[in-house]
């Protein structure tokens, strides 16, 4: 059983690639920014160094989402080769858009807060009016949030669209919803949750919340909402079984601490599953002798494919 | 039988282009309505999501054909899944939007679906810019990926020339996306995909650039298109979901290879006067009709 995992470093896999290879798989780490994606002659290769890189049952892509513009050409081309990912294709421009993700999270029924995007903060009195107060209020520049503010009433929201910027990308509000917030590991189907404290604007701080076991309603709903912006793994917080964030990293030390599981455990278990249903439809195997690349350029290229 | 149309428009769009098109519209819709992208307002909750603006429903429109660019993808990527979800008909797809505003993506789909392209290379980091160069070898083009315009192209001749270049890059997070460079051209090809129709044009850049982008100051002349552009310019128009587009083709080694393709193609209308924009509400009006005829 070939797994790759492909991060931005490798401490932070380190757990997960010692659980993968404990349970008997081959697991290999690969930087992502080691990777060139080369289009020529009627296909794409992925190569690290110079080389192809062979072709894995499983492929475990644990990167930023605002790589988006990176992975999205390498997801098409691992989807190709017929690898499992825990990811799937459109999945990383979903999750580094926020208003995006949230019109897919609604067409997909997953139950949300409220939310209004738009360009400005200009008509903001019109808009507000079909929203109720508390709301979350956020300004992007870019795809990136500029500003996030906790907002109690529509006088409060009039002084902040006067005092913001006027080179803002989008303006969203979102309602707030009160009540302790449920952060969840969705790690294919299991879900793992902690329960924590709201603060007015964020719901950080996992390590200071306590164990929850979640109803079946909010586990089919944390898995939902992680498989219609098409992660398998993803971590998923929620409140009143309104969903306010998926996002594809699941921040495991901060779980594995309150939790006292080892949660790359599982993961573990999941890829191995998962490649064992993949076979990639081209294996390629390593060219020990050089003999592959010279006759890649005869006419047994095609038989090499 | 009435029909309507609603054009959203990006950041980027030319006022020029803009009242071509609503002039035109409103010789073919009943009803025509143009909303700057900022101005529209996503709803999303209950399980529903709406665009509105001044609060009319603008998923009501039977076509809707939204002119953004990659500037405009925070809200333009949230505005075309709503698109895709309605009743409305849309010459463009939220995939071919992504693809298209990625060089290298383009390069690497139409490349996967035998669509002759030249060699193209993506990668993070400057640091093993190298083994790209590899591949593409001197001189080479290094793009922004989601350029337009002939923005943010730069031809790289030499090492040197390339580690200067990186550093910016760097600097700006951007990724390297390169390409082979193509001698010897300052011409290329433009073919309008209007459905099954294509309109072919010469564009030449102005003397002493390499790039030939009518932006920059160069010309357009129609010419008339040969079965080879038109099977490249059709297929790759399929290939991405698109039934408006333009696929710009350049000559390499005697044959015809796709450069790049553009979601949001200005008509030219210094050279071709109306005849673009009037193609594309033509097959606008005639989709609003077969669409009304089936209901």
């Amino acid at each position: 059983m070939d797994i790759l995992i492909i991060a931005e470093k490798k401490r932070k896999i380190q757990s997960l690639l010692d659980a993968l290879n404990e349970k008997g798989a081959h697991a290999d780490y690969l930087r992502v920014s080691k990777i060139t994606l080369v289009s020529k002659k009627g296909e794409t290769q992925i190569k690290s160094m110079g080389k192809e890189i062979p072709h894995y049952d499983a492929v475990y892509i644990n990167v930023r989402t605002s790589l988006a513009q990176f992975v999205e050409p390498l997801l098409e081309e691992i989807e190709t080769i017929g690898s499992y990912t825990n990811i799937k294709k459109n999945s990383y421009y979903l999750g580094s858009n926020e208003p995006y993700s949230f019109v897919a999270l609604a067409q997909e029924k997953v139950p949300c807060p409220r939310t209004i995007t738009t360009g400005s903060g200009k008509n903001i009195e019109a808009f507000s009016k079909k929203i109720s107060f508390p709301v979350i209020a956020k300004t992007f520049v870019g795809k990136k949030v500029q500003q996030e503010l906790f907002i109690n009433s529509s006088r409060e929201l009039s002084f902040f669209s006067k005092s913001m910027r006027t080179d803002i990308d989008a303006f969203m509000i979102r309602e707030f919803i009160e009540g302790e917030v449920i952060s969840c590991a969705v790690i294919g189907e299991k879900v793992f949750s902690v329960k924590k404290k709201q603060t007015n604007e964020t719901s950080k701080q996992i390590k200071k919340g306590k164990v929850y076991k979640t109803t079946e309603k909010e586990k089919e709903i944390a898995i939902k909402a992680a498989n219609s912006l098409g992660y398998a793994i993803a971590f998923v917080e929620m409140v009143k079984g309104e969903v306010i964030k998926v996002e594809p990293i699941i921040p495991l030390d901060d779980f594995n601490s309150v939790l006292s599981e080892n949660l790359e455990e599982y993961i573990a278990l999941f890829l191995i599953e998962k490649a064992k249903e993949h076979e990639p439809r081209r294996k390629i195997s390593y060219d020990i002798l050089g003999i592959r690349k010279i006759l890649s350029k005869t006419i047994f290229r095609k038989w090499l494919k | 039988m009435k029909k309507s149309i609603l054009i959203i428009g990006s950041k980027t769009s030319k006022k020029s282009t803009i009242n071509m098109l609503l002039e035109e519209a409103k010789k073919r819709f009943d009803s025509v309505l143009f909303v700057p992208i900022d101005k529209i307002l996503i709803q999303t909750g209950d399980g529903k999501t709406g665009l509105f603006y001044k609060g009319n429903n603008l998923l009501k429109f039977d076509i809707i054909y939204p002119r953004i660019s990659s500037k405009d993808a925070l809200l333009g990527e949230a505005v075309l899944k709503a698109i895709q979800q309605s009743d409305a008909y849309c010459p463009v797809t939220l995939d071919a939007f992504h693809i298209t505003n990625h060089k290298f993506f383009t390069s690497q789909k139409l490349s996967n679906n035998s669509i002759p392209g030249v060699t193209s290379t993506l990668s993070i980091s400057p640091k093993y810019a190298d083994f790209a160069v590899n591949e593409t070898g001197y001189p080479f083009v290094m793009k922004l990926i989601s350029g337009f315009a002939g923005k943010g192209v730069v031809l790289i001749n030499n090492k040197e020339q390339m580690e200067s270049i990186l550093d910016a890059v760097h600097l700006f997070e951007e990724f390297i996306c390169t390409q082979r460079f193509i001698k010897g051209k300052n011409s290329d090809i433009r073919c309008y995909v209007i459905g099954d129709y294509v309109i072919a044009v010469k564009r030449t850049g102005k003397k002493g650039d390499w790039r030939a982008n009518i932006s920059r100051g160069g010309t357009a002349a129609m010419l008339n298109p040969t079965p080879e552009m038109l099977e490249i310019a059709k297929k790759s128009a399929e290939i991405l979901g698109m039934d408006i587009c333009a696929v710009d083709l350049m000559e390499f080694k005697k044959k015809l290879v796709v450069i790049e393709v553009n979601f949001m193609p200005g008509p030219f209308r210094k050279f071709l006067g109306n005849t673009v924009v009037q193609e594309w509400l033509r097959l606008l009006s005639d989709k609003a009709e077969n669409k009304k005829a089936k209901n």
